[in-house]
């Protein structure tokens, strides 16, 4: 109940709370790959608080999708590093996603959210897929939708 | 020892053939969701495809009598024939999940485009039940899938915790869970039990006893391949759902395509561990592609009365022929409108779910008639067990529905 009430509002304690983190490791990372990728937590950050907007109405199951394709990202991205996939399993795959998310990316509901995930797929860039995934959970958890 | 051999092999195909895409597909989502907690709808639910898939072998074995004729003679001619529809309506969509899925995995094996991949595999099949004889495709394809035990390798191999699945083996509901999971939980129940318990692997095997012209001496042969291979196949599909537990819920994956699937076995064996996986995975996918399509056929067949059999040459059964092909071929349409493999799973699950009823009554019947069956008519064991997993199919049918709106397909 409380997590509900947290997420209503643009200005909401949770869509705030998303903010801080995202500005929390960029000042950790700031010579590192967040750094490279400002514009990409501004953008993460915008998406929350639009999320964080709607979050009342929000539907679980598009909500699942953006995370699932935005939690299967940097796994692709780690065991193709580690060679343990051929190339053309690792871009199939990375297709997949990306054609998950961008048929997401109109809704009005996630439609931010899957722009910012799209970005983050083309940049691949693993620390803000996995912070943006953390994110995404914690708005399932406050609809009810655990893990 | 030729016995031996033959009860052997028909273990080892029963265990290949289990696993298709809706089974696939729901155990490694409900692990991804709800960890072990529902291994034990795997569980019983086998059970009951043991009960109902042994009692179709007897009956086919003594009574000589396929599910669909049996159909028409309890069920009468227009319950009967309803009947005939949505199960042909099922075998399509689920043939079509299929091919689907054969062509996402053959593009992730080689690249190229999914839909050519789906009818050059359409193809291949359709020359492959044309040529050979009906218990080459029975092996050929349940033996290529033991590669899928790569999956049940997977699980030894990232050491999942024992304790906590076997206790997922308990019957058990989320009562402290929020409502939205707790429908979901209740969905995934019902897609488990649909999914194993899928209604063309009944008339599939019932008609394969009747096409190796099964009697009394192959009793034994039912008992053992539906009691130990259907076990060791629900084995597998247990093992899907551990890994998908282990690897995919702490990461927040939910399984929805084969290729994530693969990745079960490519995380820890890596890129052979990928190709069996996807070779596995392509193989469990084009036996029960083959399997749906001539159940669709048979039971066509059986019900008007026709000449069938893939014993008997194509040109021999002209309308059964024509039946099987025109499956493989409406099931390829099926997926060339553009629908998503992953729907037409959940469609099956549903649709399926609701014509099991149905399609079990006449078999529960006949198997206890001792007009029929004389001595190996059902016991009190098998028509306990048969009573009270009919009692409850009917539960988990009328559930389904508001429960697949309810939770968008589990996907809320």
């Amino acid at each position: 109940m409380k997590a509900r009430e947290e997420t209503r509002g643009p200005f909401s304690l949770t869509a705030r709370r998303h903010l801080g983190r995202a500005a929390t490791s960029a000042v950790r990372n700031r010579f590192g790959v967040v750094a490279r990728c400002d514009p990409l937590l501004l953008l993460l950050a915008a998406a929350f608080v639009a999320g964080g907007a709607n979050a009342t109405e929000l539907d679980t199951a598009k909500l699942a999708q953006v995370r699932s394709a935005v939690a299967e990202a940097p796994t692709v991205l780690r065991i193709q590093a580690r060679g343990q996939v051929t190339e053309t399993f690792a871009e199939g795959l990375r297709s997949d996603i990306r054609k998950d998310l961008q048929k997401l990316v109109a809704d009005p509901e996630v439609g931010t959210m899957a722009s910012a995930a799209l970005v983050a797929v083309d940049a691949r860039d693993e620390p803000a897929l996995l912070s943006l995934r953390d994110r995404l959970v914690a708005l399932e958890r406050a609809h009810g939708r655990s893990r | 020892m030729g016995g031996l051999v033959e009860i052997l092999l028909g273990i080892m195909t029963a265990v290949g053939g289990f696993v298709e895409v809706s089974e696939a597909t729901f155990a490694a989502q409900a692990g991804s969701r709800f960890g072990y907690s529902l291994l034990w709808a795997f569980a019983v639910a086998t059970v009951g495809i043991i009960v109902f898939g042994e009692m179709s072998g007897r009956v086919a074995a003594i009574a000589k009598q396929p599910v669909f004729a049996l159909m028409r003679q309890r069920l009468g001619l227009t319950l009967g024939l309803f009947t005939l529809a949505a199960s042909v309506v099922v075998s399509l969509i689920t043939c079509a999940a299929e091919i689907g899925a054969i062509g996402l995995v053959l593009n992730l094996l080689v690249g190229g485009p999914y839909l050519g991949w789906a009818v050059l595999s359409t193809s291949v099949l359709i020359l492959t039940v044309w040529s050979m004889p009906f218990k080459w495709i029975e092996r050929v394809f349940g033996l290529l899938g033991l590669v899928m035990l790569i999956f049940a390798a997977a699980t030894l191999k990232i050491g999942p915790d024992w304790s906590q699945a076997l206790k997922g083996l308990v019957p058990q509901f989320p009562f402290e869970a929020s409502r939205t999971d707790q429908l979901a939980y209740g969905y995934f129940v019902v897609a488990i039990f649909s999914a194993v318990l899928f209604p063309f692997e009944t008339y599939f095997y019932s008609s394969g006893g009747i096409e190796e012209h099964w009697s009394k001496k192959h009793l034994m042969v039912n008992r053992l391949t539906t009691g130990v291979g259907f076990s060791l196949g629900s084995l597998l599909a247990m093992a899907l759902l551990i890994n998908s537990a282990v690897l995919f819920r702490p990461a927040g994956v939910d399984p929805q395509q084969p290729g994530t699937l693969a990745l079960q076995a490519a995380i820890p064996f890596g890129k052979w561990g990928l190709a069996a996986a996807l070779v596995g995975l392509l193989m469990a996918f084009a036996g029960a592609a083959v399997e749906t399509c001539l159940s669709a056929a048979y039971s066509v067949a059986q019900f008007f009365g026709w000449p069938w059999g893939r014993y008997k040459r194509p040109g021999e059964t002209p309308r059964f022929t024509l039946a099987w092909v025109g499956a493989f071929l409406v099931s390829l349409m099926i997926v060339f409108t553009g629908i998503e493999p992953l729907k037409l799973v959940e469609w099956s699950i549903v649709s399926s779910i609701m014509v099991l009823p149905l399609t079990y009554l006449p078999l529960l019947l006949l198997a206890n008639d001792r007009s029929y069956m004389r001595e190996h008519a059902n016991g009190p064991i098998a028509n306990v067990l048969g009573v009270g997993f009919y009692v409850i199919l009917l539960v988990v049918a009328v559930a389904a529905l508001p429960l697949f709106v309810l939770t968008a397909g589990g996907q809320r």
